[in-house]
């Protein structure tokens, strides 16, 4: 109703949604109302071509939208972003998005869909932190009318992410300490020794229940395990030279 | 460079190297789904009565020569003694004993006070139940079946196609007229999965359904 009524109509069209022949709607208009409300068929559609006299719109402006589309066209390994029809089954097979809703993806577009296609519209210069909002369980790849392969998609931006400079500073510098921490086997034992020692001030009643500085974060919700008074390259150690307990 | 070109360019170098037989490449698609309908017509008729019933339609049957009459009953049934008319609605069909109005010159306000409309239609699809309008003058303009809150549509029962492929292809002969799809009185399904009806057309459709054709 609200496209036939008014005089004048502007229709804003992401240039991905241009289908080569009238014909080819025989495949949307199955596949759509199917994957998104479970119907048939959408209750009404409407089609226009251009205006008629005497019926609706005396002025019709197509604008026609890029917007970054053809930056993701470019990139082989997500170009299929673009098959997107927008029915929304992706959203309600993902675990992730059951529990945040959509506000937390920040854009239009929510959902596994959201987390592959936000970050890409916006040349990978905003979202950075979404392709890491998945579990990469795959619901959403089983749901998908069209086959978007989205979990290999967020690996791939992810690894984008990493190449341009990846996450936060503090993210960075852990990360550059674990890798240096587990390179060496001897250093990863010193410092699971040096660890012991560390936590002890935190440990009561064989479990850490706060922690300081960011790490704080952490135990507000849950509380971490000391780490064992022993290691297994320890015990095993010990059982080659005969006391193992 | 215009903003089109440098789209168009865009596209292109994003593709890389095309094939020199785009129309022989889309010739080639794969479409394994059912395009052609199996059912005898009246299994189709069945189907499309079947998928009427399931959206919440009354549906009438009748013979040709009866579609004034039914007409008759159906605006009885439903407390009318006015209705709007699709201006090319064939006249021998029309009822008598009520109030005809002029479905095309009638303003958006007086479509919207108006006790419904009566129309023909272009075709229709029994898999989905799904009835095409291509506002040519015997099923009026757009706003002639969006304003008003209730519809009564005129189905021939060789107007009906059993798949939604069949329906599209027809409908590709309508050339650059308006379409609208209209599978059940309108509904929506709100954000709070509530189901609400009206929202882009009218809350009540009634559809008679009449043996031979236009």
């Amino acid at each position: 109703m609200c496209v036939s009524l008014p005089e004048l109509l502007i229709t804003l069209v992401g240039i991905e949604k241009v289908i080569p022949r009238f014909e080819d709607l025989e495949v949307f208009l199955q596949l759509l109302p199917r994957s998104a409300t479970g119907e048939r068929m959408n209750p009404y559609n409407s089609l226009w071509t251009g205006i008629v006299p005497g019926d609706g719109p005396r002025e019709f402006h197509v604008i026609l939208l890029d917007n970054g589309r053809t930056h993701v066209l470019a990139d082989e390994e997500s170009r299929e972003t673009l098959d997107c029809i927008r029915c929304g089954a992706c959203l309600n097979a993902c675990p992730v998005y059951l529990q945040t809703g959509g506000h937390a993806y920040g854009s239009v577009y929510n959902g596994p869909i959201g987390a592959i296609l936000t970050p890409q519209l916006q040349s990978m210069e905003y979202s950075r932190s979404l392709p890491f909002a998945s579990s990469l369980c795959g619901a959403c790849y089983e749901a998908c009318p069209v086959q978007i392969d989205i979990p290999e998609i967020l690996i791939h931006l992810r690894a984008q992410v990493n190449d341009t400079g990846g996450g936060p500073l503090q993210e960075r510098i852990a990360m550059k300490a674990a890798a240096f921490g587990f390179e060496d086997v001897n250093r990863l034992e010193d410092l699971q020794k040096l660890a012991r020692w560390l936590e002890l001030p935190f440990e009561k009643d064989g479990s850490i229940s706060s922690l300081p500085g960011m790490l704080a974060g952490w135990t507000a919700f849950r509380d971490l395990k000391p780490i064992p008074k022993q290691s297994f390259r320890e015990w095993w150690r010990d059982r080659e030279k005969g006391d193992a307990s | 460079m215009s903003a089109r070109e440098e789209i168009l360019e865009q596209i292109s170098r994003g593709l890389g190297e095309r094939g020199p037989n785009r129309a022989s490449e889309y010739a080639s698609i794969p479409r394994e789904y059912k395009v052609r309908g199996t059912s005898d017509p009246a299994a189709r008729v069945e189907l499309f009565l079947d998928r009427l019933h399931d959206y919440g339609a009354t549906v009438y049957r009748c013979t040709n020569a009866e579609i004034a009459a039914t007409i008759t009953r159906a605006l009885s049934l439903r407390n009318k003694q006015a209705i709007l008319v699709a201006p090319a609605f064939p006249r021998r069909n029309l009822p008598a004993g009520f109030t005809l109005l002029d479905g095309a010159s009638a303003s958006y306000s007086e479509l919207d006070q108006s006790a419904g409309v009566l129309t023909t239609c272009a075709i229709a699809i029994a898999v989905t139940g799904t009835i095409v309008l291509r506002h040519s003058a015997e099923e009026g303009r757009r706003a002639l079946t969006l304003i008003p809150d209730y519809h009564l549509c005129v189905v021939y029962e060789n107007q009906v196609v059993e798949t939604v492929p069949e329906g599209i292809r027809a409908m590709s002969h309508f050339g650059t007229a308006p379409l609208t799809t209209i599978s059940g009185p309108s509904a929506t399904a709100d954000i709070e999965m509530t189901r609400v009806k009206g929202v882009h057309g009218p809350r009540t459709l009634d559809v008679i359904l009449a043996a031979g054709s236009l």
